[in-house]
């Protein structure tokens, strides 16, 4: 018997030795031949193990093959897929929102930027007015290197009536600063500009193109402490210029100190309303008939008039019917 | 004798089961690589789970946790380490041994529940390495595991199995040796660590 062979019959006798299924003689051959064969051992080192495993498995549990149900794929994976499923639902809903967020990151900053360019905040100088009985006005002065900007807020404005809004200078010069027409009980709010600088501006008087005087301020020689403003108001419509709880001290530092331009009365630097050709001529004319033709010229005086004949504009009107607004 | 070599060769002395080749394994983020995933190990899972738990009920829950455990943690899968059955099969004894604890812990006394909760966890853990035996010998050549059933565990001896199948006691014992060996082949295919 080749060395070969003799280990194939070793082999075939190998498990049943590890087995415990060679009678005496063969266990004791096997055994003396384990001693001196160095290819059993190995082969015996490698089965050993598996043999002392065999003890785990219970035989009769061999032949038991359960089969999971046909369902527990699907509620196995239904849950999973469904996770997956709302995960990219939500991270797209993330995408969006984020994006969205982004938008609005870009317009705000882009509006801080907007804001930013328009800084310096203004300043609003408040001006206490003397007005028709039924009327109530505030307003508003900011002054410019290019001349005065008023700002006012009417109520109780005739209905239909033009007026002009004129700052008269120290020298008494009429600057015509724009016109508005009347709209009765409501709100009226409007920005008119003057070619005339807010240094050498002595009265705001509103008249109409009669010359009937509707209201009127006085302004002092030194502005009075002035009211920051937002810079968007007056440039955005819904944002007013009332404003006037946070005062600051007047500085002067936004007064220019360049030249005083007295440009002539004629130009205007625009205004809510446009001119609705009315003379800017300043000059004792008559009261208004009822102000039914905003675009008519100087008429005639006619008394009668709702309001009383107003006192020539260079005056200072004194007429008790002209209340001072606190 | 070189008729017994090939003829031990003819039964099944490889293994194909489970999944092995790791470039194939399955992505457990996608509805295909998780459907593949079940098809390759839900069988499989679910006997396991059934063998250890012993109740369909426990034993689907447990197959469903698991998939869902593995799901959430399939980041930390790392392919060049451990094929995705064997991470699964971790993960899937986790499982088990959870429910089971749970399931002794319930209806116990105060006091009490320690103690039977370890023992639930050595019960299945014993349990899980029958299983892991068990699911071996089914998956060698059935003359094999005939021969080992039949000499070892029902402790016959060799020739009187042989006579009964009619084959040479020779041939009988060559199946005891090819048969240890197709399952060592097996167990170490399966990563067994005795």
């Amino acid at each position: 018997m080749t060395p070969q062979e003799e280990h194939h019959r070793c082999w075939e006798q190998i498990g049943a030795f590890l087995l415990g299924k060679l009678d005496g003689d063969e266990r004791t051959a096997m055994q003396t031949h384990l001693d001196t064969c160095p290819v059993c051992q190995a082969e015996v080192r490698e089965l050993e193990p598996v043999v002392a495993a065999l003890a785990d498995a219970a035989p009769d549990r061999i032949d038991e093959d359960p089969v999971p149900p046909g369902d527990l794929e699907e509620s196995t994976l239904a849950p999973i897929l469904g996770e997956i499923h709302s995960a990219r639902r939500r991270s797209r809903r993330f995408h969006w929102s984020g994006l969205a967020a982004a938008a609005i990151c870009v317009v705000a900053i882009g509006l801080a930027g907007f804001v930013g360019l328009l800084e310096p905040a203004v300043a609003l100088e408040p001006l206490s007015f003397s007005v028709a009985p039924g009327m109530k006005v505030e307003g508003h002065l900011i002054e410019h290197a290019r001349g005065t900007e008023i700002r006012l807020e009417v109520s109780g404005s005739r209905d239909g009536q033009t007026h002009e809004v004129t700052l008269v200078s120290e020298d008494g010069e009429r600057v015509d600063s724009g016109t508005f027409i009347g709209i009765g009980e409501r709100t009226l709010r409007g920005t008119f500009n003057a070619a005339l600088l807010r240094e050498d501006a002595d009265r705001l008087e509103v008249r109409t193109p009669g010359g009937e005087l509707e209201f009127f301020a006085e302004l002092p020689e030194e502005p009075r402490d002035k009211v920051r403003d937002w810079p968007l108001f007056g440039i955005l419509p819904w944002a007013g210029p009332d404003i006037q709880n946070k005062t600051m001290e007047s500085s002067g530092s936004e007064r220019p100190g360049g030249p005083t331009q007295k440009k002539p009365k004629d130009d205007r630097s625009g205004g809510e309303t446009p001119h609705k050709g009315s003379s800017p001529e300043s000059g004792d004319k008559g009261s208004s008939p009822g102000g039914e033709e905003p675009g008519a010229g100087p008429k005639e005086s006619e008394p009668g008039g709702g309001l009383p004949v107003p006192p020539p504009p260079d005056q200072s009107p004194s007429d008790g019917q002209y209340r001072a607004q606190p | 004798m070189k008729s017994l070599l090939s003829g031990g060769r003819t039964d099944q002395l490889s293994y194909s089961g489970g999944i092995r080749k790791q470039t194939d394994e399955p992505s457990l983020d996608s509805e295909a690589g998780l459907r593949a995933a079940y098809d390759a190990l839900g069988s499989e899972l679910y006997r396991m789970t059934y063998r250890a738990l012993n109740d369909d009920g426990l034993a689907q829950e447990a197959v469903q946790e698991t998939f869902l455990r593995a799901w959430r943690a399939s980041e930390r899968y790392d392919p060049k380490r451990s094929s995705l059955r064997t991470w699964m099969f971790a993960i899937a004894r986790n499982v088990t041994i959870d429910l089971a604890r749970a399931r002794s812990a319930r209806p116990q006394q105060t006091g009490r529940e320690v103690e039977h909760t370890q023992e639930a966890k050595d019960t299945t853990e014993e349990s899980l390495r029958s299983w892991e035996m068990e699911e071996a010998l089914r998956h060698i050549g059935p003359h094999h595991r005939h021969a080992i059933v039949q000499t070892y565990y029902r402790d016959r001896p060799c020739a009187e199995v042989a006579a009964e199948a009619g084959v040479p006691v020779g041939t009988m014992r060559s199946r005891l040796y090819y048969g240890l060996k197709a399952l060592r082949m097996v167990l170490e295919e399966r990563e067994w660590t005795g």
